[in-house]
């Protein structure tokens, strides 16, 4: 059997081995929530929770145009960038729990609705000039585990709004 | 007792062959080129500058960058960092330099990837990548296949012979993958117990994903998603068999023949994460590289230049000096004993 060159060499990977294993091990039986995980290692909880199967529900934001009447359109990742629609979600979600800054929740919309335009302005996405920004909760009703329309809500409710 | 020190004895073999059993560096090198190669062609677009203008209200550290006292970068930082990244990962592929430029690929890329959640936690796809680059930047993966490889041969320095180096990354590798796959199957347990095969739960996460304003990302692969969810049945089935194999999973380990349906069922199944669910999960699915048998894959094809790559091979003299024990049998290129 072949031993690794040199008991340096031998101590690091000894090590290397024993940290990731140990890291996993330990990730895995405390089991923290997403926020407080070592990353890189997890306990992979992600998709873990049992649903009922008779709602789907989702954080939402939407832009206003500035056209008259003014359109709602859903602000997707690539209105968003750099972020991605639910990494955002989780961000903004966050900010309504902690509540310990006042108006924390109104500054991640400005900067979202600021990003926006200064990127459609770079030319850096063809979406439509905007003059607010809107956080919805959207719930679509299950039958028979599908919903009756995929595109159009049952229910609908606005959490938080700003405009220019 | 004796029984008891013999069956230590036996661990004690088994662990050393498990981790550190000679293997040409070939496997290796493959793995290396496809991993690096991948993850640069994934991200080589990727503008992580942006995130230096993003408000200062989203900026939540991970326990990584808190311990290291990491502030929020500017973006001229991140254009720096991204293009040290950038640079790193083709030259490890390349094997130019490779010791130097995988450790510059982990450090940079955990320090972006990384950066990533500090916005924001979703996804463990990200994860992989880093600790695959961590192990590699650790190891002698740039020992063949390289132009590290081809300078040493052009100065006369024989080819690397098989060696324990070339075994325990790959090793590491599953590892990690069971612990990935392990750790998701006890979490589904923990927070949902056996309901979560049993229930509509794989059912309704479907027909989140096939909901264009509910789904969690992008669009999926494919829009099956209703109509999978429509057959209860069927999602039982499934979600049934995703626990079965996530639990499963550290058997492919060590039982040979239970590897060979593990590893391609893990890898089924996250192929219809990525076509149902999540469609930027296929980062993971890189990783599945250090599952192949490359030279096992290679031999099977014809090629002219493996006689005389065997014979320069089984003449080189051994990287690490213990290997070339007079107990040890010598080697192929192909890194099986030599009658």
């Amino acid at each position: 059997m072949s031993r690794l060159s040199g008991p340096w060499r031998r101590a690091v990977v000894y090590v290397v081995i024993a940290t990731i294993v140990a890291a996993s091990v330990l990730a895995i039986v405390r089991d923290p929530p997403l926020a407080n995980e070592p990353w890189p290692f997890s306990a992979y909880r992600l998709y873990a929770q049992a649903n009922t199967g008779r709602y789907v529900s989702r954080h939402r934001l939407f832009g206003v145009t500035r056209e008259d009447p003014p359109r709602e359109i859903p602000l997707v990742d690539e209105y968003l960038q750099p972020f991605e629609h639910l990494r955002f979600t989780y961000a903004l979600l966050r900010l309504r729990r902690e509540k310990r800054r006042e108006g924390a929740l109104e500054e991640g919309l400005r900067d979202v609705l600021s990003r926006y335009e200064a990127r459609r302005r770079a030319g850096k996405h063809d979406g439509p000039a905007l003059r607010g920004v809107r956080l919805y909760h959207l719930r679509w009703r299950l039958v028979e585990r599908v919903p009756q329309n995929r595109d159009v809500p049952d229910e609908r409710r606005l959490l938080f709004e700003i405009s220019e | 007792m004796t029984g008891v020190s013999e069956s230590l004895r036996a661990l004690g073999r088994g662990w050393r062959r498990f981790w550190f059993e000679p293997q040409s560096p070939t496997n290796l090198a493959v793995c290396r080129i496809l991993f690096y190669g991948t993850v640069f062609l994934i991200f080589v677009r990727r503008d992580f500058s942006e995130w230096g203008g993003v408000s200062g209200v989203f900026w939540r550290p991970i326990p990584l960058f808190r311990s290291l006292h990491l502030g929020q970068p500017s973006s001229e930082l991140l254009h720096v960092v991204q293009a040290v990244w950038k640079v790193s990962l083709a030259a490890s592929c390349l094997g130019v330099l490779t010791r130097f430029f995988g450790a510059a690929a982990f450090l940079s890329g955990t320090y972006l990837l990384g950066l990533l959640f500090t916005f924001g936690r979703y996804g463990h796809a990200n994860s992989i990548i880093v600790l695959v680059m961590g192990i590699l930047a650790l190891s002698r993966c740039g020992d063949a296949l390289s132009v590290d490889r081809y300078i040493r041969s052009r100065r006369g320095e024989p080819a690397p012979a098989p060696d324990a180096e070339y075994r325990w990354p790959i090793r590491l590798v599953w590892v990690v993958f069971a612990f990935v796959f392990f750790g998701g199957g006890v979490a589904k347990l923990r927070h949902a117990g056996l309901a979560w095969a049993m229930s509509d739960t794989l059912a309704v996460y479907v027909v989140q994903a096939a909901i264009p304003l509910a789904r969690p990302a992008g669009p999926p692969l494919t829009d099956w998603g209703f109509w999978i969810a429509r057959h209860a049945w069927l999602c039982r089935a499934i979600a049934a068999g995703t626990l079965v194999i996530e639990l499963g999973y550290p058997l492919a380990l060590f039982v040979r023949s239970l590897r060979r349906i593990i590893v391609p069922a893990g890898f089924l199944m996250q192929l219809g994460i990525t076509a149902l669910i999540l469609p930027d999960f296929n980062q993971f699915l890189i990783a599945y590289v250090f599952w192949v048998p490359w030279e096992r894959v290679a031999g099977r094809m014809p090629h002219r230049g493996s006689a005389r790559e065997a014979k320069r091979s089984s003449g080189g003299v051994p990287l690490a000096e213990s290997v070339a024990s007079p107990a040890q049998p010598t080697y192929s290129g192909n890194g099986r004993p030599r009658p």
